[in-house]
């Protein structure tokens, strides 16, 4: 396309980079800020700049934050018995959506996976471990996807926490849980994580 | 079951054709290298969701052409069923069933279950064994779901333990746990995956020997065996044993991926004792046993592809086979053929209908096959 100006290109080159944001719908957005007040664009690119900038993890559960201690880590409302363990920061998000889970999480950063060269050492797994060695935890609940690098992470973390004094659980599945987390619903995932079940795991167990 | 219609659009060296066919024997003619194999290629890829030929899709499509499509309408009992592909390489390949988009291909695998004889098929006598666990696995996918999805789940598996291994090769204090965590998800794949195979060959063998009698000018006693570690001991303990040498070595060494079929005659390896005739033969029955395993357990009639089954065998052979593939214990049958007249004439001398097509440069030109007596109406 031909924009016959550098500038409006330059946005919108800028914009189509965004994931689902296609040249098009880029170009609607410029035209857009255009018509609108200085001002208007201003505070946008102001926001977006501030939340890069500052926006960091939590130290504790690497969940996104403004601080160095997460929202849901310094409520103190929060049931610190329990943690709940899970892939990414939209799982967070996912699972805090259903008003069902009142505990703390940790967020792994990934799937161990050995073909994409991700090993144990690339996720927050050690710092999990000294959070569960903490003696006020009870429970740690996986609630990672179903699939074979969701169970491959999930029997590894299984075996590394067997010599703490916690509870393992996994979210109940089986429910129609169509493949990733964050997409579950809400009414589906507020069931699996209140119906959540003893971990099955280690050598000569049936494999479910 | 009879596949009644079939449309090729950009397929091989068809750029466009139809065929039509109303009988259960349907017989394709033409010299080598005019397309007669890929028709029967056609219904396989339909069925299969790729070549038998193990050709990449890109190879399939016409020369200069960005696309191909095949079409089918199929007779399954009461129900008329349609079934599109349509393949532009690059992109996803979209498969659709009586109007509804597939979404998974390993769920619609099976739905038109197909067994192919091609000449080549005699290799598998000779090729590596994944040749022969790859028959294996087609047979057992077209009729059990949970094999193909279990199948899948093991590859996946087993791939991420021979990267982990890999990587562990050069460690000098590998950290094991993550190791133990894949083999247990290895468990209940490898168990279910071996006990189907292990049934499955012990079902085939009576058929085995009972089509090789059928088409073997001699009697012969024939036999295929499953060869697996897992029959002589259990996953768990094999993988523990194997850990060692496996690290050594950066990849898995035992497991249902080293399973194997070893193909008897008298007592004795195929490849080693049989003429090229008993070899053909073998291959023959196996795939006919194949056929009515199929058959028995999807309880419907699947589909037999025979290509160039007749090349180099004598009237009488012909008739023989022509015979056993018209009783009962076939449906329809496609059979191609090089010879234009040959066959027909046999046919009719056995006083049955068909339905013939001459291939001729990527077209198909329908034959009058002049009406035997008893039937009503030919085309
Ligand atoms: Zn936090």
């Amino acid at each position: 396309m031909s924009y016959s100006s550098k500038l409006i290109e330059q946005a919108v080159m800028a914009l189509a980079n965004l994931p689902g944001i296609g040249p098009k719908t880029a170009l609607r957005l410029v035209l857009h800020l255009v018509k609108q007040q200085p001002e208007q664009t201003e505070a946008l690119a102001q926001a977006l700049l501030q939340m890069r900038r500052q926006i960091r993890s939590c130290r504790i559960c690497h969940n996104i934050s403004d601080t160095e201690v997460c929202s849901i880590c310094a409520d103190k409302r929060r049931d610190t018995s329990i943690i709940c363990v899970v892939e990414g920061i939209r799982d967070v998000m996912a699972i805090e959506e259903t008003g069902q889970y009142r505990g703390l999480y940790h967020v792994l950063g990934g799937l161990i996976s050995p073909i994409e060269g991700i090993g144990p050492s690339d996720l927050h797994i050690d710092s999990l471990e000294s959070r569960v060695a903490q003696p006020e935890v009870e429970e740690v609940l996986m609630a990672l996807s179903p699939t074979i690098e969701g169970e491959t992470t999930q029997h590894y973390l299984a075996r590394r926490l067997s010599s703490f004094s916690v509870r393992l659980t996994t979210i109940a599945r089986g429910v129609s849980f169509g493949g990733e987390l964050e997409y579950a619903d809400e009414l589906t995932l507020g069931r699996s994580i209140v119906g959540r079940l003893p971990l099955q795991w280690g050598e000569g167990q049936n494999n479910t | 079951m009879n596949l009644e219609i079939l449309k090729l659009t950009n397929w091989k060296n068809f750029a466009s054709a139809q065929l039509t066919f109303a009988d259960r024997l349907v017989l394709l003619t033409g010299f080598n290298g005019m397309g007669k194999t890929n028709v029967l290629d056609a219904i396989y890829y339909l069925c299969m969701t790729r070549s038998y030929f193990g050709l990449r899709d890109r190879h399939l499509v016409r020369h200069n052409q960005s696309f191909f499509r095949l079409e089918a309408q199929v007779k399954q009992g009461a129900q008329t069923r349609q079934v599109v592909a349509k393949v532009a390489p690059g992109q996803r390949k979209e498969f659709e069933l009586d109007g509804t988009i597939v979404p998974k291909r390993s769920d619609y695998i099976g739905t038109f279950p197909v067994v192919i004889v091609a000449p080549a098929d005699t290799q598998l006598a000779y090729e590596g064994s994944e040749v022969r666990r790859k028959l294996l696995d087609a047979a057992l996918a077209q009729t059990d779901k949970q094999y193909l999805a279990q199948l899948v789940q093991f590859a996946r598996l087993l791939k991420q333990r021979n990267s982990l291994l890999r990587q562990l090769a050069n460690h000098p204090k590998p950290d094991l746990e993550l190791l133990h965590a894949i083999d247990y998800q290895l468990h209940g794949p490898s168990k279910f995956i071996h006990h189907r195979r292990k049934q499955y060959i012990e079902a085939l063998n009576p058929l085995l020997q009972y089509y090789y009698k059928q088409v073997a000018p001699q009697d012969e006693q024939v036999s295929c065996h499953y060869k697996s570690q897992l029959l002589y001991s259990d996953i768990e303990t094999l993988l523990a044993r194997k850990r060692s040498q496996d690290l050594a070595l950066g990849y898995s060494t035992a497991g249902i991926q080293r399973d194997d079929l070893d193909f008897r005659i008298d007592g004795r390896p195929l490849k080693q004792f049989a003429s090229q005739g008993q070899l053909k033969s073998f291959i023959l029955a196996l795939k006919l046993a194949q056929y009515q395993l199929l058959c028995t357990q999807r309880h419907l009639y699947s589909l037999l592809l025979l290509d160039d089954l007749f090349d180099k065998l004598d009237e009488h052979r012909v008739t023989q086979l022509l015979c056993l593939l018209l009783s009962q214990e076939f449906g329809q049958v496609f059979i191609t053929d090089t010879d234009h007249t040959r066959v027909p004439a046999i046919i009719r001398n056995l006083n049955h209908t068909f339905v013939q097509y001459e291939i001729l440069q990527g077209t198909a030109r329908p034959i009058a096959t002049s009406s035997a007596p008893n039937t009503t109406e030919d085309e």
